[in-house]
């Protein structure tokens, strides 16, 4: 069989033997409702694609005056694009004040009075503009208009407003914060993965019957091919998940360029996956018991904690020094540089270099860990120094 | 078909191996003897090329063994290994597949060899649920799956209750007979005797005898007979000088030849002083031989 056959047949194990695991398809579940949910949250905290919609009470006794029923028109077209008013009649101006107090309603109109929660609600502003709206269609009645010149001249367009600095920024660090948590414990938990895997061959001693037949180059691949096919797997299947909610709910508006950013974001997490998971087996090839993988592979976690943290600077401010060098250099690019594209435009000279040296360290880690590994993985007992098993004579090394 | 030739191998300061060598053809079975630690296990992972050995080579069909060589091996290590959580027949359809086979071929024959093991469980039972004879015989179906042209079997019957010995003896006797080389290590030498063709001695790392049981006896150099002799009476032996009485025992009696070509004299002797019951060679167990080997080497 060709080499590239073994291998696929040792990823294929591992895929089948976890997916067989009912914990692993329940898991994956879970963390699909919770993208799910996730992404439907900002459609509850308010905002969201329908826009913002505010009630707005006017104080009337008994039928309503032609002013107020002027007023009740403007409200209804102040708002523009993407913000409703709902106006109800209110009794009197204590009945109001209550109701704003209570949440109830936004605002009230009595008069030539607002009153609000707060004076710098948006609200007060829509507010303030219908009722300067409508005392001026009356004053220009008063002035001898006639209907058509009164609509004529309200007519005018204001100009609109696109507010994308603050929306935009804020929407883009949301899905840059919540992108690098994720690849991080997509990361973390199949990293652990790879190393429990190395090590529960040893422990088995399944692995000198598998080395009898394959290649440890063969094995080691395999394994990590394996396991990452499901690590991105469940990522894509999260991401789709995600994107899917957003777009059919409307809940949240997504910023330009949102998608080649995802995308950008799974061939590093590839290369990241290829970089701390090849140094995962290496390291877990040294020890024999389960117990000791943890203390093992101390240098993955605390690599990537690191690189974790430092990413989620990058995500506060995705433009400065610090975000633009953690981009570059590896491996905390691997989580850095998808936080930054996600998070706002990355020179393309950047994207290039960060992808060549997070290239060329993964392809460094693989080989010193094939390695290490062919060395370590068939020595049971004690555990291996590292240093031994970089000079050790390779197992089953037969032309 | 395998030749181990002159291998030595050091462990740190421990020499494992030295000067050892071996040989295994088609449709015979080689035992392969000697106490723990002698270096049985050291030679049967270098023969299956995934130890290298500090000198010496091992050869297949004439030629250094190769990658493709070793995939037509069969092997059992001395530590067994296979996944704890997977289920039987799946397990021994992967390593069918390992060995190029395809998935419903492999499945096929990991079907039949459960069955032909008597494996008592269902094909989809995780290997962890199974008693370790079962454990055990499903070891051996995943080293016979790919129908290897040899087999390398470490303490094949060890952990093994009378009728898993049987079955395994069983089987071990099919592949001889399908022309597969068979070497395997143990300890029950009762088991060894009964089914080697031939038989390699090791201790300390170097090989103390090595041939057929006829071999070993011969070359012994003990030459004693058992004869049983009714109503002869003591003394009856005096007549043939260079044989004497060694011991005796429920009317058996084991006479030491100087010569065996004073056999006949014996014969004649015996005859003329009653009735001979029984009259032939003693057959040395290998456990006596073995001991007596070890002993001489020491």
């Amino acid at each position: 069989m060709a080499a590239g056959g073994i291998v696929w047949l040792i990823a294929k194990r591992e895929i089948d033997s976890r997916w067989a695991q009912k914990g692993f398809r329940w898991g994956t579940l879970v963390f699909l409702v919770v993208i799910a949910a996730t992404a439907l949250l900002p459609k509850f905290i308010g905002g969201g694609d329908g826009g913002t919609s505010y009630d707005v009470g006017i104080v009337t006794q008994g039928p309503a005056s032609p002013e107020q029923a002027a007023l009740r028109k403007a409200l209804g077209s102040v708002g523009g694009e993407g913000v409703s008013i709902d106006v109800t009649d209110i009794a009197s101006a204590g009945d109001g004040r209550d109701k704003v107090r209570d949440n109830d309603l936004d605002a009230v109109v009595d008069g030539n009075r607002i009153m609000a929660r707060s004076g710098t609600d948006q609200v007060v502003g829509l507010v303030q503009a219908a009722v300067a709206a409508t005392t001026f269609e009356a004053a220009l009645r008063e002035a001898g208009l006639s209907d058509a010149e009164i609509a004529g001249v309200l007519a005018t367009p204001a100009p609109t407003v696109d507010a994308i600095e603050a929306s935009d920024k804020d929407a883009r660090r949301g899905i840059a914060t919540v992108t690098v948590v994720l690849l991080f414990a997509q990361l973390i938990g199949y990293c652990s993965w790879v190393g429990l895997g190395v090590v529960e061959e040893k422990t088995s001693r399944v692995v000198e019957l598998i080395l009898a037949t394959v290649r440890p180059w063969q094995l080691l691949l395999g394994k990590l091919l394996g396991i990452g096919v499901l690590a991105v797997g469940q990522l894509v299947a999260m991401g789709a998940v995600g994107l899917a909610v957003i777009k059919v709910s409307g809940s949240f508006e997504l910023p330009d360029g949102a998608y080649s950013a995802i995308g950008v974001s799974f061939v590093w997490f590839v290369l990241g996956f290829a970089f701390f998971a090849a140094m995962s087996a290496a390291l877990a090839s040294l020890v024999s018991r389960q117990e000791e993988v943890s203390g093992v592979m101390l240098p993955v976690t605390a690599t990537l904690m690191v690189s974790y943290f430092l990413a989620f600077a990058v995500t506060a401010s995705s433009d400065g020094t610090l975000a633009q060098v953690l981009g570059i250099v590896p491996p905390v690019s691997s989580l850095a540089m998808p936080a930054r594209v996600v998070g706002g435009d990355v020179p393309a000279w950047q994207i290039a270099l960060s992808l060549v040296l997070l290239v060329l360290s993964a392809a460094l880690v693989l080989a010193i860990a094939a390695r290490v590994y062919r060395a370590a993985v068939l020595h049971s007992g004690s555990r291996v120094k590292l240093r031994e098993a970089w000079r050790g004579e390779a197992a089953a090394s037969l032309d | 078909m395998l030749q181990v030739d002159q291998l030595r191998k050091t462990f740190g300061s421990v020499t494992a191996l030295d000067d050892v060598s071996l040989e295994v053809r088609a449709g015979e079975i080689v035992g392969f003897v000697g106490s723990n630690g002698a270096g049985k296990s050291t030679t049967m992972r270098i023969a299956m090329g995934v130890l290298s050995p500090d000198s010496g080579q091992v050869r297949w069909r004439g030629k250094s063994l190769t990658f493709e060589a070793r995939r037509r091996f069969g092997y059992m290590p001395e530590q067994r290994g296979l996944y704890p959580k997977m289920g039987i027949r799946d397990q021994i359809a992967y390593f069918a597949q390992l060995h190029g086979m395809s998935a419903s071929d492999g499945t096929a024959a990991a079907t039949r060899l459960l069955e032909q093991m008597q494996v008592e469980a269902e094909p989809t039972a995780l290997l962890q649920a199974l008693s370790l004879g079962n454990q055990q015989r499903v070891q051996l179906a995943a080293a016979l799956v790919h129908r290897p042209e040899l087999l390398i079997l470490d303490e094949p019957f060890s952990g093994l209750d009378p009728l898993g010995v049987d079955t395994m003896a069983q089987v071990l006797r099919q592949c001889c007979a399908d022309g597969v080389a068979v070497l395997f290590s143990s300890h029950q030498l009762e088991l060894v005797e009964r089914l080697c063709d031939r038989i390699t001695i090791i201790r300390s790392g170097r090989l103390i005898a090595s041939g057929t049981l006829e071999e070993l006896r011969a070359a012994k150099g003990e030459h004693q007979l058992q004869v049983r002799v009714d109503g002869a009476p003591d003394g009856w032996l005096a007549g043939v000088p260079g044989a004497s009485i060694a011991s005796s025992a429920d009317g058996v009696q084991t006479i030491e030849l100087a010569d065996p070509q004073l056999d006949q004299q014996v014969l004649a002797a015996a005859a003329q002083a009653g009735r001979v019951v029984s009259f032939g060679w003693r057959a040395q167990p290998l456990s006596q031989l073995y001991r007596d080997a070890i002993a001489e080497a020491a």
